[in-house]
């Protein structure tokens, strides 16, 4: 279970403090699939960084089960990190001159991981894993990069945007892709979007504005990736 | 546009301030040394005469000036003075301080005499029971500069003077004239005509002997040899840089280039064209000029500290140093403008992509796929071991850059380690015998009975003709009686010394070897008055300097050069002060090793210039390399680090590859300075006086690993603190 209590996160802007996140408090359970949505500058992909150990709060707590990570030291962070969570980004981030194979075991080999094969065909690109990523399309990239992240086995994933580079169809196979192997690992999605058509398919919705959730919606029967309109 | 990064400003400045040091110093110092070679006018050869003979004939029929080369050796309890008239036209001492001496109570004394006697301008000095006052501080030319002062030892400057005066105070001596002429031939003649009439000479019946200025060893070789080594060592050091610092800057200019890439496409697709984008780069020009000319503002201020040190050992005058117009030209304008010009091409040639391939940078990925071939031959490996080699494979400069840091800190360092091992050779010049540091020696007593006869010798001059033809006029042999003598003679072929009763014909040592082109077996004529003796060659020993032979004592009177076992001279383990009643002369160790010194501080100044050039460039690589492999891995680094790898891990991962890299550069920058090291010495051998054998040596190369690591790891410790200071957030931006 993640628990976040009264978070605060602030910028100086010249002489003006800027509250990007402003007393959050949230509460996600295991195997969760939440979407954060907001205008930009809302402080969504700032409570993503803060919660997932990339940056620190100002005050505020953050427990993981029995980890409260805001106390934690860097390389304790880093092993929390290692342990617990994963990325996807929007820009993918693949390392360019590595193929899929040696990119997903970037990942894997954090964990011991040494069953790769297994993740690669579960995201379909059996046959691709000797490609270069600028010889995959953007779908199939992101897909290299949901594959890294899990191959790394955490209990929390976090996605920045991971379908605001794709077309419609191929954001449909990703997140189809993730749905599905959320249901196989059972492990908690964190994504920040600001397509809220994506929110139909989470169970657990968060608005976000001015750096404070101003709303949370839970979704008790969540639509499927197929019935999604763009 | 990102162009003005704090490392490549950093690096522009330094390396042009080093090019700019070296050069002026190398320039200043060798146009020093012609400098003082004009105003010396020194000789081309030193004559004596037979009684009858006529100089003024002589000048006449070979073409020559001559100047008269007289002195008296006046000795006290302490001091040995020689004594010149002031009235030189060949071979001018330099006055650096005063005037010469103009009354009977003024003399002038030479430099180094002045400066280890604390005697300045005005000071008085006695010489025997009358006292002077010093009017004028000179330097000797080289020509008529003895290495070995006037009692056989080591020229001692402390306690041996030379003294300048009038020709009335010069009467009033009584003491024995040395006499003998410094001749130079007419400005007319050619050096073939120069060459012919030497030769001719040599066969003048009226003249006892010449020695040409190439065949003394003794004066104004040492001059050529310090010069010729100067020169090598110098340019060698500049040549490493030089060429280091073309490829530091290339490489820099590559780097922000394609750093600065996208904003160039982004320029290059809102429609500016491609000279509004590529001029821009001309202000690396600006950096390399400012560079250049603090370099060369900074080279004014060393030059002199190093021209003093030098002048020092090498016996010049002070020279001032004048700013030079066509050294600032080609030194600092035109490196400026080739950079500037360089750094606009290659934006030139980066901007004939596409607006979007350069603004992706997706050229950097056709690279791969050698990678990717190659990956498909093989299993792929560990992350770990891939990132590694991916980050190399797509960045040769990296690696290039990489092995140079290594190879520069090698090179350097061992060819420092090379002339700190020469001026220790070269102090050996007349040591000769491994066991000879405990010993002294004696030579042509007064009174020979007087001495402990142990170890006797017999030595005397000869002139020795080699099979190549060559002639050596003021050779000498030393015929040995004991074959256990304190005086050994090392052989450098079977590694042990020579026992000389062994030998049936003559050792002769390692530099006529090669100026010679001698081997084991090749016979020698030693001409002694008008008799001939041809004697093989049966051994060679280790001496790098040098023009005796030697020969068993039973081996001298067999062959007929003595007539029954005499000596003039003896190697004692006895410690006896030379005394002017007895002895004619002395040498001992320690008189040698002072005299060395003097030579060996130029030799280990230069080291330490290399060694800080090394140094100094290394540091500055890996600092550029390593920055470069961060700058350029950025997003990775904060990719690997979200994911969970450690700030170590990431560093073993991006950096540690490059150790080994660095230190195969090591290796190959040994071979480098090992095949440098023999091509210096061999070039100095064929043309000097001087054969320095040089074998690898390992601690040199120990001592140089030690200090490459040292400073090796302490720049990654510094680094791992930008690995450290990679921000995770920095992949969450887009």
């Amino acid at each position: 279970m993640l628990k976040v209590e009264n978070l605060i996160k602030s910028y100086q802007d010249g002489n003006e403090l800027l509250y990007a996140l402003n007393s959050v408090s949230l509460t996600v359970e295991h195997g969760e699939f939440v979407v954060i949505l907001g205008p930009s500058g809302s402080g969504k992909s700032t409570f993503l960084n803060v919660i997932s150990g990339l940056e620190s709060p100002d005050s505020g707590s953050i427990l993981y089960d029995d980890y409260e990570i805001g106390k934690l030291q860097q390389k304790e962070l880093t092993l929390f990190r290692r342990d617990k969570t994963a990325f996807i980004f929007q820009a993918y981030y693949l390392l360019p001159f590595l193929n899929v194979e040696a990119n997903i075991k970037m990942g894997a080999d954090l964990k011991g991981n040494q069953h790769i094969r297994e993740i690669i065909d579960g995201v379909g690109l059996g046959g691709l894993e000797q490609r270069l990523p600028h010889e995959l399309s953007g779908g199939q990239q992101q897909r290299a990069s949901i594959a890294r992240a899990l191959a790394k086995k955490p209990d929390f994933l976090f996605c920045d945007e991971p379908t605001g580079a794709l077309d419609e169809e191929t954001s449909k196979q990703i997140l189809t892709y993730l749905k599905k192997l959320q249901k196989q690992l059972k492990f908690t999605i964190i994504m920040v979007t600001h397509n809220s058509s994506i929110a139909q398919i989470a169970t657990k919705v968060i608005k976000m504005s001015s750096g404070r959730i101003v709303e949370v919606t839970n979704n008790a029967h969540p639509c499927d990736v197929s019935e999604l309109t763009w | 546009m990102k162009l003005n990064k704090h490392y490549f400003l950093i690096l522009v400045v330094v390396c042009a301030m080093f090019i700019c040091s070296l050069l002026v110093f190398y320039l200043q110092n060798t146009s020093a040394l012609k400098k003082v070679l004009a105003e010396q006018n020194q000789q081309d050869f030193t004559l004596t005469l037979q009684d009858e003979a006529d100089i003024t004939e002589l000048s006449k029929k070979y073409s020559f000036m001559y100047d008269l080369l007289a002195y008296k050796v006046i000795y006290d309890d302490k001091n040995i003075f020689r004594l010149m008239k002031d009235t030189r036209s060949i071979d001018i001492p330099m006055y650096s301080e005063g005037a010469a001496p103009k009354t009977i109570n003024e003399i002038a004394i030479d430099k180094n005499f002045s400066q280890d006697n604390q005697l300045t301008l005005g000071s008085a000095l006695t010489i025997g029971n009358r006292t002077y006052v010093i009017s004028g501080i000179f330097t000797l030319p080289d020509a008529i500069m003895p290495m070995v002062a006037d009692n056989g030892l080591a020229y001692q400057a402390k306690t041996q003077a030379f003294i300048l005066c009038d020709e009335a105070m010069y009467s009033i001596w009584e003491e024995l004239e040395k006499v003998s002429y410094s001749g130079r031939f007419m400005e007319e003649l050619s050096e073939e005509q120069q060459q012919n009439a030497l030769a001719e000479m040599r066969l003048n019946p009226n003249i006892k002997s010449i020695v040409s200025k190439e065949e003394n060893p003794h004066i104004l070789a040492a001059l050529n040899t310090k010069e010729k080594m100067f020169k090598i060592c110098l340019l060698s050091a500049v040549c490493i840089l030089v060429f280091t610092v073309i490829i530091l800057l290339t490489t820099t200019i590559i780097q922000n280039i394609n750093e600065t890439k996208s904003d160039m496409g982004i320029l290059k697709a809102l429609g500016y064209t491609t000279t509004q984008i590529a001029k821009k780069y001309l202000i690396i020009g600006v950096f390399v000029l400012v560079g250049g000319v603090i370099g060369y503002g900074m080279s004014s201020i060393i030059s002199p500290l190093f021209i003093n040190r030098i002048n020092a050992a090498f016996l010049v005058p002070d020279i001032p140093q004048n700013f030079n117009g066509l050294q600032f030209i080609l030194f600092i304008i035109m490196p400026a403008l080739c950079f500037s010009i360089l750094a606009f091409g290659l934006a030139v040639f980066t901007l004939r992509k596409p607006p979007l391939e350069m603004i992706y940078k997706t050229e950097t990925i056709k690279v791969n796929i050698f990678v990717k071939k190659r990956q498909k031959r093989r299993k792929t490996k560990p992350f770990r071991k891939t990132v590694f080699r991916s980050i190399i494979t797509n960045n040769i400069l990296l690696v290039f850059l990489a092995m140079l840091t290594g190879f520069m800190v090698s090179a350097n360092l061992q060819i420092a380690f090379s002339l700190q091992a020469m001026a220790d050779k070269v102090s050996s010049i007349t040591l000769k015998g491994i066991e000879y540091e405990s010993n002294v020696r004696y030579q042509e007593a007064k009174e020979m009975e007087s001495l402990n006869a142990d170890t006797p010798y017999f030595v005397r001059d000869c002139k020795m003709e080699f099979p190549n033809g060559e002639v050596l006029n003021n050779g000498q042999f030393m015929a040995l009686y004991n074959s256990m003598s304190l005086f050994k003679l090392y052989s450098i072929q079977k590694q042990h010394n020579i026992d000389i009763s062994q030998q049936k014909g003559i050792v002769v040592n390692d530099w006529m070897r090669k100026k010679y082109d001698l081997a084991i077996g090749d016979t020698i004529k030693i001409y002694i008055n008008n008799d001939i003796y041809p004697l093989p060659i049966t051994a060679i020993e280790q001496s790098v300097y040098g023009e005796t032979v030697y020969g068993d004592g039973a081996m001298a009177i067999q062959a007929g050069i003595l007539d029954r076992a005499v000596y003039n001279g003896v190697f004692t383990a006895d410690n006896v002060e030379f005394d002017n009643k007895q002895h004619v002369f002395v040498s001992k160790f320690e008189d040698i090793v002072k005299s060395s010194s003097q030579q060996k501080g130029t030799y280990i100044a230069l080291s330490f210039l290399f060694i800080i050039i090394g140094l100094a460039l290394s540091i500055l690589t890996i600092g550029i390399v390593v920055k470069v492999i961060i700058t350029a891995n950025r997003k990775y680094l904060a990719l690997m680090k979200a994911f969970g790898y450690t700030n170590s891990e990431c560093n073993r991962i991006v950096l540690s590859g490059f150790r080994i890299i660095a230190y195969i550069g090591f290796v190959i920058g040994t071979f480098y300075a090992i095949a440098l090291s023999h091509f210096l010495f061999g070039t100095l051998a064929k043309s000097s006086t001087i054969a320095i054998p040089m074998t690898p040596d390992s601690k040199a190369i120990m001592l140089s690993l030690i200090i490459f690591a040292i400073s090796y790891e302490l720049i990654m410790l510094l680094y791992k603190k930008s690995i450290n200071a990679v921000s995770l957030q920095e992949v969450m931006m887009k």
